[in-house]
């Protein structure tokens, strides 16, 4: 048998350069990606609900369909900012700011629970963010919120 | 699907290829996939009956895609960090024999390496090892057991005896091809 490596890096002269690398380190420098990640899922779902499609939103927020699309892949570090307008565009709370005396609730079997009976949702503890004295939590629709 | 190019990552140390026109090769390809939503519940849409086996618990959709991206993330980095370690044979760490029986890493072997979670991961990254050398064919999201079955693990398998035979076949020839004209 010849030498394989050599007869590789031989070959790999020919390839175009690959960007995987630069892609790794670019999105381990981009932090708070995992919220935008959980918005974007949440975004995608309630576009299907509503028959909303990309082109429209980019319409409605004024800005191009390849801005939307990264929104919606989960590449784009989203600002308050930016969430506010989607939630304007859509008519939907995209994340929600619980009071100190408010607490998330997730129904274990994936449909909606009466607040007053807990037998099968468990107390999730809210997440914190930035604001000391908030607790940050997203408003899926298979969460309800109790006081 | 033909062979494109073969790209270097780390010389002497781990290769990826790419099939027909790609720009970029598989190991690029899978990292914009998998850490797509829009990619990924499309695939969960189309797999949800293996989703919500057994094998991996009840889990749901928005879920999976999470968990997903976040072992996505993981691994890549992983990957990136042991190929460009000072140190060698740090590749073995990570990769392993395709079938879980065999505990011998022999040459042209066709291997597999995990997500890192501590949970069961269904992520695959798929090479064929020569010598310390591996040759990354693609991977997948790997929900069920076994991969036959599934048209989307069988098509990685197809993938592995590609590059194997490549290496162990075409390689000789092509080597042989260089030499003629270049001497």
């Amino acid at each position: 048998m010849t030498n394989v490596k050599e007869i590789l890096n031989r070959l790999a002269q020919d390839a175009p350069n690959s960007k995987w690398g630069e892609k790794i380190e670019q999105r381990k420098s981009t932090g708070g990606l995992k919220k935008s990640i959980k918005i974007a899922i949440k975004l995608n779902r309630i576009l299907r609900q509503k028959g909303i499609k990309q082109k429209q939103l980019a319409e409605l927020l004024g800005v191009s369909a390849q801005q939307v699309n990264k929104i919606l892949k989960g590449r784009e570090n989203l600002t308050l900012d930016t969430i506010e307008r989607i939630e304007s565009a859509i008519g939907v709370d995209l994340i929600t700011v619980l009071r100190e005396d408010e607490k998330v609730v997730k129904t274990v079997s994936g449909e909606f629970t009466d607040v007053k009976s807990f037998n099968n949702t468990q107390v999730l503890s809210p997440e914190e963010n930035e604001f000391d004295n908030y607790a940050f939590a997203y408003a899926n629709n298979n969460k309800a919120l109790v006081g | 699907m033909k062979i494109g190019h073969i790209f270097v990552l780390r010389k002497d140390r781990l290769y990826a290829v790419s099939y027909g026109e790609m720009k970029d090769h598989v190991l690029s390809d899978l990292y914009d996939k998998w850490t797509d939503v829009q990619y990924l519940e499309e695939f969960f849409n189309e797999h949800e009956c293996d989703l919500r086996t057994a094998f991996y618990g009840y889990i749901g959709i928005e879920e999976a895609i999470e968990r997903t991206i976040e072992e996505a993330e993981q691994l890549h980095e992983k990957l990136y960090e042991l190929a460009e370690s000072e140190y060698e044979n740090q590749l073995d760490t990570l990769f392993r024999p395709l079938n879980d029986n065999v505990y011998v890493l022999e040459n042209y072997q066709k291997s597999k390496a995990k997500g890192l979670s501590s949970r069961k991961s269904w992520l695959r990254i798929y090479a064929v090892r020569y010598d310390d050398v591996y040759v990354i064919t693609g991977g997948a999201i790997k929900l069920t057991f076994k991969m036959e079955g599934r048209s989307h693990l069988e098509e990685e398998l197809k993938k592995m005896d590609k590059v194997r035979d490549y290496l162990k076949f075409d390689l000789n020839e092509e080597d042989f091809i260089y030499t003629e004209i270049n001497h």
